[in-house]
């Protein structure tokens, strides 16, 4: 049972991301009915498998007490003198008990398989229906939850369910089957002989619950010295330069062994209470066998009246003690085995209770009706609404009053009076208001913090502003809905996220049902056909881990040409270039200005050079925009602006 | 109204499933446990060598699993006394059909007697077995401790070419997955291979024993067919088992990628194509969860059944024997047996299968152990660094005098890097080493550290060939700041104290100072004892930078190794390290990996690197004049517009 340790309380990352309470983990009705609500389905299989359950348990504990009919009724008599009972009787009853075994083996068999079958497919629907929401969650999300959290979801916990379902379920309701008609049938049988057997369960569970308290104390914290020990190899395989260079090699060493020893330590403990259980189980369930054959066996021989729940008072006869011995040793084994499963479905709940939370969070609202339409010009250069892909685009925007409006997809971009805040009550922009004319080019400048990234973030809706209006060709952004808003801008990000999938396949991302022709096209205009050619397969290279292959610039072109493969008429360019050479970067430099051209950009600028030929330039300090307009305006003004410029280092 | 995305069931998933899970590879994890052992023999003799310190216990082990063996294997004979005792007894009763009182009707002096023994036998039992667990659990897990310790003291005997040439995933996974999976398989196959074998010798000597072949063969016949199908069909559930993993590993990488890749989806709209391939993704899980939890599922029916059918086979042919004819033929059968034999007869059929399925199940995993035990043997087995040569150890630190003698090095044989290399630093000199990303400039460094060994020439350190100090004595004169800031797990005051294990508060708060650090420090609300994360992603880039430098300075070494490159930082931040930089480097002998043209410009010596070699040497005049590469680099970030950067 692999039970990890969660982290509770408010998780980090994120700019100020709301804080997420941790609460505390119990069984909740609600999760159970909604758990069962995915069962609708499978009503007809989960018939089947309970039939089959009862039909296998019934089976096996049948086919114990056939042991009695067997001796009573065939053994015993072929030994008197003048028996009726024949060899071929025996053959018979042996027949019949083998037929017992094989129903039973069968209908186990049959159960396991439709339980596999459905809790696969309710497992699928449930991480379908996980992934399908995370999608649609809001930036937000993702800025606020950390990654292996949510991670987690998908592998521990949807393996737990995954374990109660396909295992734990059906044991626990075979077990109890099982319990219930051996404890009657050893009602039947003798009820003294079934309290002595209570009373030495009660006895054998003290003894379990003892050793086992004891035994997963030391597991868990066995657990936890295992995730100890490798991750301080893992911190000292990474830093092997610095531990060498500051002659650390004896103390790491020495720290390793320390906890290496704690783990043994632990690790013995927790085996050595581990491994009790199995012999005392073992000798406890012997001793029981042994009181139970004396003492049946003194019943027997002094005749003593025996109560049967069937056949009221009678005397005990050899067959059946020798099948309630049997019966006995059926009896104990589910009990234990019910006490485990409990335990699994309760883990396995809890982790149902995590997996519907991030399916209940709430999706990214989007009330937006303005869609982007192909368009096509009338001869009287009235825009009319085509099928087929004509590169030109309209926003069709129908209003209120029943009326089609289509307006030219320009790149008109208005930010008027904006306020912002990730978190309510700090304001991270303050009055922003800007705007830029088609094939404008618009530099953000200034100290990490001070607000540029967030601005660009509300333009493409990734955030929703507090205060003020943005307009996009003359359309609130708020009416536009967001696919299409974001389909008719590209933006570059500093972070440069690549996918697994071949280097074709990572530009085609920009355009979905672009050619190959287009995406080297593409390829061209940002830069990166010449490398790409270089690699081992061209453009069918696969890359691995975020295309941890190549160099930081490389990735960077790739991400270029997947932005120009869309050909939005607006652009966010993030520039930072870190750490890559000169000819590198003057590459992506260039690749970068290919991709401007005859668009409205938004560049979060950190090179000179972009900045001195934007049209305007925003300095933005603290949430405000504190200085604006061309660069030699701003370096006429001698502001903030003419100190970064002059100042003794480069932006960044 | 909430953004609506598709998940209907019938929008075609026409993505190629096959090539979806596979290109995802990467992210399997458990890909490695599925690799064939190269040596099995070999490394399953060194892996059982390893057990020699230890053979007091392992004797014990195997005293125990004999004496537990022997007693279980002799019980049965025992309770067929007992059951021979009480069935003379009936006889007499029903024979002799006088009615008897009860003292007479049973023998019950010899069967208590009889029970008693039973009684004492499993107490033995019970003991036997305890020792054998606990004594066996405790050399496993002896074993594994070991081997964990010395695959650590490996790991710092290990030269650096070791961590450059292998990933730092590939030795991690070793260290951890690897002893892992010995660990989790050893404990329990090395008891069961040992008590199964004893156990399978001892009731097949019982039953040969008892003189009937015939019985002995009903007992144990299908042992062989249903130990082949444990085999197989455990080896059959293990490949879809991998492939199992190899699904849920694509769909780790999947989630994965679209949740750091999240802005990405929504920038260009593929939510729908995301979940497509997580929906293939799934099914392909689906598929391979069911069929191999469902080949695995079959194998115990299938066992038990062929438990069952054994056991009637016995109780049959038993039969016979006990009423002396085959089938009521007349033909009579030789060698009657009793009762009790024939219950004595199906215990050991079932002691003789049990352990022979349980160890055909286990070959699978025994076998991953196996190649498991191997990579860390071949790790073990690495070439370490050569040893250290002390006969010039200093008796104390240097001034900080480096020259560079006719060196020449060179990574691969073939391939000609540094040749007949000659540099002098005096103490305070400023050495920068410039070229484009991938020229190699590292590699100065690392000759300099003695992370690699030179092959020809000489390094001199105050004039002391560095080959003939230890390495500890050498890099104790070192400090260093690299571009990736490693931090531990620990305080910032710890993550400072690195390296100067006794320096006071002081000393810690005036590096920090030093390094413009002390500032931000006080302001989190621990200050120094602010815990950081495991990879320190709980403060920014910038400031792990100045926490590096505070380390470097708290050391005050007589010689630096600089890497002056800051990715990404603010502003503020840049100016704040470049002026810790400053600070660090004042009086000392700096190695800078250059990128500021100030720097360079300082720099006493110039040493400019292209593609892996040394091509140019001298001061920033002398190397301007001559007009070569250095000239060229130099001159292009005017007209590529990097106003003040040259990298």
């Amino acid at each position: 049972m692999s039970n990890q340790p969660r982290r509770q309380g408010p998780p980090s990352g994120g700019p100020g991301g709301p804080k997420m309470v941790g609460k505390p983990v119990s069984v909740n009705k609600n999760t159970v009915k909604r758990l069962l609500s995915y069962f609708s389905n499978y009503k007809l299989h989960m018939i089947l498998v309970f039939v089959f359950i009862i039909t296998s348990a019934v089976a096996s504990v049948m086919a114990s007490l056939f042991l009695q009919t067997l001796i009573d009724g065939y053994v015993t008599p072929m030994l008197g003198a003048n028996s009726s009972v024949g060899f071929s009787d025996l053959a018979m009853a042996l027949v019949k008990m083998g037929c017992l075994y094989v129903c039973g083996a069968l209908s186990g068999l049959f159960y396991s398989r439709i339980m596999a079958s459905v809790s696969q497919g309710i497992l699928k629907k449930i991480r379908d229906k996980m992934f399908a929401h995370m999608q649609t969650l809001p930036i937000k999300y993702f800025d606020s939850h950390n990654f292996g959290d949510t991670m987690s979801h998908y592998t521990n916990d949807t393996d737990s369910l995954r374990q109660m379902l396909a295992q734990s379920v059906p044991q626990a309701m075979s077990s109890i089957v099982t319990i219930v008609s051996v404890f009657f049938s050893m009602l039947r049988q003798s009820v003294w002989l079934t309290l002595i057997v209570i009373a030495f369960l009660f006895i054998i569970f003290k003894a379990m619950g003892f050793i086992g308290g004891k035994s997963s104390k030391y597991f868990v914290k066995q657990q936890k010295s295992v995730a100890d020990v490798n991750s301080y190899i893992e911190e000292m395989v990474n830093g092997q330069k610095v531990v060498k260079v500051f002659c650390y090699e004896d103390k790491s060493k020495a720290e390793f062994d320390r906890r290496n020893n704690e783990l043994f330590n632990n690790m013995r403990k927790a085996n050595s209470y581990g491994n009790i259980v199995g012999p005392v189980m073992n000798n406890l369930g012997y001793i029981l066998y042994v009181i139970l054959a004396i003492v049946g066996g003194l019943l027997a021989i002094k005749s003593i009246p025996n109560l049967s729940l069937t056949a009221g008072i009678n005397t005990l006869t050899l067959g059946t003690i020798a099948s309630f011995l049997t019966l006995s040793r059926s009896f104990v084994q589910p009990i234990s085995q019910v006490s485990q499963q409990i335990n699994a479905i309760a883990m396995a709940m809890a982790g149902a209770e995590r997996i519907f939370a991030l399916i209940d969070e709430a999706p990214e609202a989007d009330d937006g009706y303005v869609t982007l339409v192909n368009a096509k010009y009338d001869a009287d250069g009235n825009i009319t609404e085509s099928e087929e892909r004509t590169g030109q685009w309209a926003w069709k925007h129908p209003h209120s009053d029943g009326t089609l409006e289509y307006i030219p997809l320009k790149g008109n971009v208005v930010l008027d009076d904006v306020d912002f805040a990730y978190v309510e009550g700090k304001t991270v922009l303050h009055n922003v208001s800007l705007y830029a004319e088609p094939g404008q080019k618009v530099a953000f400048v200034g100290a990490t913090g001070a607000g540029k990234t967030t601005i660009t973030n509300l333009i493409n809706r990734f955030y929703d502003i507090a205060d003020g209006k943005i307009r996009y060709d003359g359309i609130n952004i708020n009416k536009i809905k967001k696919a299409d808003l974001r389909r008719s801008m590209g933006i570059v990000l500093q972070d440069v996220n690549l996918f697994t999938g071949t280097v074709m396949e990572n530009i085609r991302y920009g355009k979905l049902d672009a050619t190959d022709e287009e995406c080297i096209a593409a390829a061209k205009l940002a830069n990166a056909d010449g490398f790409i050619r270089m690699l081992p397969q061209g453009y069918n290279t696969v890359l691995e881990g975020d295309g941890s292959g190549l160099s930081q610039g490389q990735r960077q072109l790739i991400s270029i040409a997947r932005a120009a493969v869309a050909d939005p008429p607006v652009m966010i360019l993030d520039e930072a270039t870190s750490s890559i050479d000169t000819r590198t970067e003057a590459i992506v430099q260039s690749g970068m200005d290919a991709l401007m051209k005859g668009r409205t950009v938004f560049v979060i600028a950190h090179r000179l050079s972009t900045v001195q030929n934007s049209d305007v330039i925003m300095v933005l300090e603290q949430g405000r925009i504190i200085e604006r307009g061309s660069h030699e305006k701003l370096i006429a003004e001698k502001g903030k602006y003419y100190q970064l410029y002059t100042g003794a280092f480069e932006l960044e | 109204m909430s953004k609506s995305v598709n998940v209907k069931k019938d929008r075609i998933l026409d993505a190629d499933e096959t090539y979806l899970v596979s290109k995802y590879a990467s992210y399997d994890t458990k890909k490695d446990s599925d690799a064939k052992v190269g040596n099995a023999k070999g490394t399953a003799v060194r892996f059982f060598s390893l057990l020699k310190p230890h053979w007091f216990a392992v004797i014990i082990v195997c005293l125990s699993s004999i004496g537990n063996t022997l007693v279980s294997v002799v019980a049965p004979d025992y309770m067929a006394d007992i059951i021979d005792s009480v069935q003379h007894s009936i006889e007499n009763y029903v024979y002799n059909g006088t009615p008897v009182n009860f003292g007479s009707f049973l023998d019950f002096d010899t069967i208590l007697g009889q029970l008693f023994s039973l009684g004492a036998l499993y107490g033995i039992m019970g003991i036997m077995s305890f020792i054998q667990q606990y004594v066996g659990a405790g050399i496993s897990q002896k074993l594994v401790f070991n081997l964990r310790q010395q695959v650590n003291n490996k790991l710092s005997n290990l030269p650096l070419s070791y961590f450059d040439k292998n990933t730092k995933g590939e030795i991690i996974s070793k260290v951890v997955n690897d002893i892992e999976n010995v660990s989790a398989n050893l404990q329990g196959s090395f008891l069961t291979v040992l008590t199964g074998v004893i156990q399978v010798i001892g009731s097949l000597y019982m039953m040969l024993n008892s003189g009937n072949i015939i019985m002995t063969l009903a007992a144990i016949f299908l042992v062989p067919f249903s130990g082949t199908i444990a085999y197989k069909v455990s080896k059959i559930s293990k490949k879809w088992f991998s492939k199992y993993w190899g699904s849920m590993g694509a769909m780790n990488g999947h989630v994965e990628e679209m949740y750091s890749g999240h802005s990405l989806v929504k920038i260009f709209n593929h939510e729908e194509k995301s979940i497509d391939d997580f929906r293939v993704i799934n099914r392909n899980i689906r598929k391979n969860s069911f069929v191999a939890n469902m080949i695995s599922g079959i194998l115990n029916p299938i066992l038990t059944m062929c438990k069952n059918i054994n056991y009637v086979t016995v109780c049959i042919i038993g039969g016979c024997y006990y009423i002396g004819t085959w089938f009521n033929t007349g033909i009579a059968v030789s060698g009657a047996l009793s009762l009790g034999k024939i219950e004595a007869f199906l215990s050991y059929s079932s002691m003789f299968s049990a352990p022979i399925t349980s160890i055909s199940k286990m070959i699978n995993n025994i076998q991953s152990s196996l190649a498991s035990a191997e990579r860390v043997f071949e790790l073990l087995d690495e070439e370490e660094q050569t040893p250290d040569n002390t006969e010039n150890e200093p008796e104390e630190l240097a001034n900080g005098t480096v020259e560079f003698k006719n060196v020449s090095f060179r990574y691969k044989e073939d391939v000609p890097l540094i040749e007949d290399f000659s540099l002098k630093a005096e103490k305070g000199n400023i050495v920068a080493i410039v070229g484009p990303t991938g020229a190699g400039k590292t590699t100065i460094v690392n000759l300099l550290m003695r992370f690699y060994d030179i092959q020809s020439g000489q390094i001199l350190l105050d004039g002391t060939d560095i080959m003939t100090m230890s390495r500890n004595a050498l890099r104790e004169n070192f400090g260093m700041v690299l571009q990736d800031t490693w931090l531990f797990k620990g305080t910032i005051k710890e993550n400072i104290c690195y390296g100067v294990d006794d320096a006071t508060q002081e000393q810690i708060e005036s590096a920090a100072k030093s390094a413009n650090i002390h500032d931000y420090i006080m302001s989190l609300p621990k200050g120094y004892d602010t815990q950081l994360a495991e990879d320190g992603t709980n403060i920014s880039q910038g400031q792990r930078q100045l926490i590096t430098i505070a380390r470097a300075l708290l050391k005050d070494p007589k010689i630096l190794i600089l890497d002056e490159a800051t990715s990404s930082v603010d502003t503020r931040t840049e100016v704040l390290i470049q002026q810790a930089m400053q600070e660090l480097m004042k009086g000392r002998t700096s190695f800078v990996i250059a990128h500021r043209l100030s720097t360079i410009r300082n720099a006493d010596n110039i040493i400019v690197m292209r593609k892996g070699t040394i091509v140019e040497q001298g001061t920033h005049k002398q190397l301007i004049d001559k007009d070569g590469f250095y000239a060229m680099l130099y001159n292009s970030q005017f007209t590529g517009g990097i106003p003040e950067d040259i990298e």
